[in-house]
Parts: structure tokens; sequence; C-alpha cells
């Protein structure tokens, strides 16, 4: 058989258990009942709620205790992620310095780096965007071109990020620049710096997604000064950087979770008595979902053990981006006469957000071209 | 895995691969019992693996036989080996000793009267080339299975879509022996028969999608073969995905004893794995595919048909929902959680 396409069964270790007790715990007591939950990990912030779940060691629950961190296994980290996006809680504030962030200066930053940023970021104080996109640079992130260059102390930053989720609401972005000019070989003199977003010199202009939030903006640099102690690891190492997580960010629970409030709202709505073809849906939408956590849970053991599973990840994401969007679709054709006002609320926030499951953290088409080199074909 | 699994695996992988060859399929299809392979498996014991030693099967477990059925799904062996393992779990159930020979399975519409059996049951999987049929008989209150010789049987020969016999089946008052059970055995019959289908459709789909890899770089069109176009890899990787989520919904029955609803999600996936696959490996292949000199229709044929028998999605979805929709919204979390 093919490399990447086997996905071991992996059981949840018996200390998760009461781990998810406490979490459900928690969350019981921390959820805002008035407000509607939303299973979407992007669509929900709450800086009260980080800080409370900063509070129970939940954030950086992987990292070392020296940075603030939990010194907790990968699979532990996953129960709780869970837990927190099928009940919906509001996760975006911290999301990123906790998934990505944290990971990536644990692994490339400096020991001062590990010591300023970490234990802020595991109290559920500090936040992080990620800067990779650019006006004129998508899934072809090698052609970036915002670039710095060095002068004493450190760099000189110009150019502009776009579609940087949270640059308005965060403290820093994780931003990918250009450090030596474009050679033959296109991934070569790129750098990771940690940039200000309350830097005189940053501009941070939102942008209206099509349901009316203004999450993603476009961050301007202009001549921005970066001293050398926040790029992160060694200058010319940032396309290695941006690569490395890929894995941990693409089959996690939240590529495949967004829409799942949806699917809860709608068993309310059918109640004990749903038709045959509403049972049915039902049915289809939980063996699918539980394939999915189940080929998800394999590829965190796959990367608790060290290994890179990225054609496996890609997989994931690809199924799990197209089983989110393909949920409330469905239901919308088995709903019963006149659904209620939550109902309707749930599955239309959802219409509105699902054209960025397939976009977000690599799209549809880049994830297909990655399985694809994974079976051979190119 | 333990050792003697993969070992029971690598032994049904080598038969099928020597001697499951696309003639003997094509041939099997055209009504020629193929006697040379079921001996030779005869010999290995594999038709009786994850039956009891006690009660004349070949020892092992439950995931072993699958191991086996889900290879035999990957090569098409045109052979009752799922029936002969469920009509042998049937048996060994009722505490009755494991007859040698071919068996299989029948459910319809049986009464017994007197000692005496009568009925008739449609689609038997190759009950012209069965020496033993099993039958679930009950009238509410007590179960019981009837060991049917098929000699007793009037038997009208039919084929499903892929060329398998499905032949239907008359009785008239036979004195079959009758074994009683504790257990539902027609249940039992529906979600064991859901479990072979699940293995043999997951091998068959793993199967398909070597195939349309092994196609598309071989094919060559425009000046360079088929796989290095972007139209085929994306095509070709959404195949992957669906067998990908077909090969771990069909390991959760291999891991352990399966649950209900385990079988229950693994029938509903991977049955709807079943059109987005043939539909893209068809498609890759192009009319070499669509021949019948062509081996890919062996396999999607097959799953055509296999999706349908013990349950297709729509049966096993609403079963599958009939707890979780009992136990209310916001239950539905934890119940997810609890299937490890």
């Amino acid at each position: 058989m093919f490399q990447g396409l086997t996905f071991e069964a992996v059981e949840l270790p018996a200390n998760t258990r009461a781990l998810r007790d406490e979490v459900r715990a928690f969350l019981a007591e921390a959820m805002d009942p008035d407000e509607l939950p939303n299973s979407d990990f992007n669509t929900g912030d709450s800086l009260a709620f980080s800080a409370a779940l900063g509070g129970r060691g939940w954030i950086g629950m992987t990292w070392p205790e020296v940075y603030g961190g939990g010194g907790r296994s990968f699979l532990e980290r996953y129960v709780v992620t869970e837990e927190l996006l099928a009940a919906g809680a509001p996760v975006w504030a911290h999301w990123i310095a906790d998934r990505q962030t944290g990971p990536l200066l644990l692994k490339f930053g400096t020991e001062e780096q590990c010591q300023r940023f970490l234990p802020p970021i595991t109290r559920g104080e500090c936040f992080f965007s990620i800067g990779l996109s650019e006006p004129n640079t998508g899934s072809d992130l090698a052609s970036i071109r915002t670039s710095a260059k060095p002068v004493s102390g450190g760099w000189l930053l110009n150019g502009s990020k776009i579609w940087t989720s949270g640059a308005h609401m965060n403290h820093y972005v994780l931003t990918l620049v250009r450090t030596e000019p474009p050679s033959e070989n296109r991934h070569a003199g790129m750098s990771q710096f940690i940039v200000d977003l309350h830097d005189k010199n940053v501009t941070v202009k939102g942008i209206r997604n099509l349901s009316g939030d203004a999450d993603f903006n476009q961050v301007f640099f202009d001549d921005v000064f970066v001293p050398d102690d926040m790029v992160v690891g060694e200058p010319g190492n940032g396309w290695q950087q941006v690569m490395s997580e890929l894995s941990y960010e693409r089959s996690g629970p939240e590529r495949f979770l967004s829409s799942f409030r949806v699917l809860v709202e709608y068993m309310r709505e059918v109640g004990d008595s749903p038709d045959p073809g509403q049972q049915a849906l039902i049915g289809k939408l939980i063996a699918q979902l539980v394939t999915l956590r189940r080929m998800s849970i394999s590829v965190a053991g796959m990367l608790s053990d060290g290994k890179l599973p990225d054609t496996e990840a890609a997989l994931i994401k690809d199924l799990g981006n197209t089983f989110e969007r393909a949920l409330p679709e469905m239901i919308r054709l088995q709903m019963p006469d006149g659904p209620s006002m939550r109902m309707l609320d749930t599955l239309n926030q959802c219409m509105l957000h699902a054209p960025s499951f397939t976009l977000r953290g690599g799209t549809r088409e880049i994830l297909r071209g990655m399985i694809a080199r994974g079976l051979g074909l190119r | 895995m333990s050792e003697q699994h993969e070992l029971i695996r690598e032994t049904a992988e080598r038969v099928f691969s020597d001697l499951c060859t696309k003639e003997l399929v094509d041939s099997a299809e055209a009504g020629e019992w193929p006697t040379g392979l079921w001996t030779t498996l005869a010999e290995t014991g594999l038709p009786l693996v994850g039956l009891s030693e006690e009660y004349a099967g070949s020892g092992g477990d439950t995931s072993d036989m699958l191991a086996v059925l889900r290879e035999a799904g990957r090569f098409c062996v045109p052979l009752p080996l799922a029936e002969t393992y469920l009509a042998g779990r049937l048996i060994e159930q009722c505490g009755g000793q494991i007859p040698a020979g071919p068996m299989t399975v029948a459910t319809g519409n049986f009464t017994l009267s007197g000692g005496r059996l009568s009925g008739h049951a449609q689609s038997v999987p190759f009950a012209r080339d069965c020496e033993t049929i099993v039958v679930p008989v009950g009238d509410g209150e007590t179960s019981a299975i009837a060991i049917l010789p098929r000699s007793d049987a009037e038997i009208e020969r039919r084929r499903n879509l892929a060329g398998e016999a499905r032949d239907g089946i008359v009785v008239n008052g036979a004195r079959a022996p009758i074994l009683t059970t504790s257990s539902d055995p027609r249940e039992d019959l529906l979600v064991w028969g859901a479990m072979t289908r699940s293995v043999m459709m997951s091998g068959a789909l793993s199967s398909v999608l070597e195939m349309s890899v092994s196609y598309a770089l071989e094919r060559a069109q425009f000046g360079r073969p088929i796989a290095k176009f972007q139209a085929i890899q994306q095509q070709l990787a959404v195949l992957a995905g669906e067998v990908a989520a077909s090969l771990r919904a069909a390991d959760s029955l291999l891991s352990a004893d399966p649950d209900v609803l385990d079988i229950a999600i693994a029938k509903s996936r991977i049955g709807e794995a079943v059109a987005p696959s043939t539909e893209i490996a068809h498609q890759v292949h192009g009319a070499i595919g669509y021949t019948l000199d062509h081996a890919l229709n062996l396999r999607t044929r097959r799953l055509w048909c296999w999706r349908e028998e013990h349950g297709n999605e729509a049966w096993w979805q609403r079963r599958l929902a009939r707890g979780f929709i009992e136990q209310g919204p916001d239950r539905l979390w934890p119940g997810i959680a609890a299937l490890a």
C-alpha cells in the first residue's frame, strides 16, 4: 500500500478520562449560556475565557514547565482541544499562540524568546497572528515580497501581509520575510520575525469578510525596526520553520468540527421523532465524524511519536473540511417545518463562514497536490 | 497485530495472488466452481479461521478472519468465504460441530413445524455450490438455526450484478437438524454479515486505488503520463481520502471484537466511499476500464453489490442514529468521544 494512507488505531491514554471530565466541568461553568456556541475555532473570542483557560493550565499544555507549560502529552492536549471545540467555546484569542507560535518558538526560537513569550502565552495574556499571505502571495508562499534590510542592531522591515486574522486584537505577528533577494532556490533567504503589532510603523486595516465580521486584516510595515533578538532562530531558516508545523496545523479536530454545533442543534430540532431521512442523515454524519476523529487521533499519535505525517495530515484536512462544509448543506434539506431561531442562527452563521473552511491553513487544491505527491504521482 | 495474525493475512494474500487470477474470477462468473482454489484454501484451514477448534474450526479470532476477508476483497475471490465463516459462527454459537466444505447462510421467510423446515429465501450467496445452508429460524420465543443440506432445497440460479451466485431457495418440509440458541441468530447474521462486507469492501477499495494510481502512471497522453496532470492528481487524491477513511473504519473492526456501533459506522462510511471511488477509478481508467476484459470491473461491480448486502448505508445510518437520538443532542459529543 501507499505511504501516508495508514491510520493505525490509537487509543487515548487512560489519564485523559479524568482530564476530559475536568474540561467538561470547567466548560459548564465558564460558558455563557446566553451566547450561541460555535465550534468554528475562528469565530468566538473572549479575553476572560482565554485567561480562565490559562489559569487551568490548558494553554501551552505540552510545553516544558520551566516556560509555564504543563509538560503534558500531545494526546492530552488533543482531548482538551476537542472538548473546547465540541462545546463551541470561544478559543480564538489564544488559538494561534497556543497551537502554532509556542511550538515554533520551542523548536526554533532562542532561549531568551522562549522565556519572554511563552509564559504570558500560557497565562492567556499574549496573542499572536500569522503573517504569511501577501496581496500577491497566497498558495505560492515562496513568492513573498515583504523584505527586510540589515541595519545596526536589527532589520528594517517593509511590505504588507494580508488575511492576517486577529491582527487587530493580538500583540504580535510572526512574519515571514525575505531577508535575501530571491535566488535560484526559491525557498532560501527567508526569515521569520516577531513583529510588535503596536509599533507606530505598523498599520492594521480591517477587512470585512462576507459574514460582516472583520477578523482578518491587511497589515502594513513601513520602515519597521525589528531588533535582532526578534528574529526567530537563524536568519534564512524561515521556510523550513513554516513548513515544519504543517502536520500539527492540519490534522487537529478543528479541521472537521467547525460545523459540529449545527448537528447538535439539528438533533435538538428533530427531537426524538425524526423521519427516516432525518434519522439516516444523523447517522451518516456521526459515522463520518467518528471516522475522521479516529484518523485525526491516529495522526496525533504519530506526532507524539516524533513522526512527520504530512500526507496523512493533508488527507485529514481535506476530508475534514469537505465534511464540515457539506454538513450544513445536507441539514438544510432535511429541516423540519418551522425551525427555531436558535437552529436558524446556528445554521446561518455556519453558512457564512463555511467558504473559509477549505481556504484557511492550505487550500483544498494545495492539500490534494500534497496527497498526490504522497501517492507518487508527482 | 500479533505474529499469527500477520501470518494468516500473508498466507491468504499469497494464495489469492497466486491462484485468484482474472481468468479464474471470469470462469467463476461463467458458472464454474473454482475447485483448485477452494481445495488449496481448505488445506490451509483458512475458510474456518476465527472459529474455535472445539467446534471443528481452525482457531484464531474474529480479526484473523476479517484480515482474510479483506484480502479476499482485494482479489475478488469468487468463493463463499464470508458465508462459510458466518454459517460456522452461527453453528459455533449454538454449540454445534461445524461441517467441512463450503457453507452459506439464508435469511427469508421460513417456518418450523413439527421439526420440518419450510420457506423460501432470495439472494442466497453461492447456494448452488454449498453443501450446507444455515437458516436462522425463530417464532419470537425460541431462536434456532436449521442446518439445511443443499440437497433438501430447490435452487433457483441467480446472479448479482457482479456475476456472483445469489440464488433463490425454496424448502418444503425438510427434516434439517435444528440447533437452539439464546441469542437472536437473525440479528447476529445481519451484524456479522455487515462486518464481513465492510472489510471486503475496504480490501476492494484499496485495490481500486492501487490500480488507478498504476494506470495513471503508465498511461501517457499529450506526451506524458496522465498522472502528471493536475486534473488527474486531484481526482486521485479524493479517491485516496475515501480509501484511507474506509481502511480506518475497517481497522476498527479488526482491532478487537467489534461493537455493533463500530460495524454500523464501518458499513455506513465504507458503503458511502463506493460511489465516489468507483466513479473516479473508472474516469481515470477511461474506456479501457469500462471493458469486461479489464480487471477494474471485478472490483467495482462487487463494491456496488456488497454495499447493498446486510443493510445498506442508509439502513445502518438509521440504526446508528437511534441510540444517539434517544440520548439527546447534549449527549451527542460525549457519545462520540466515548468511541475510542
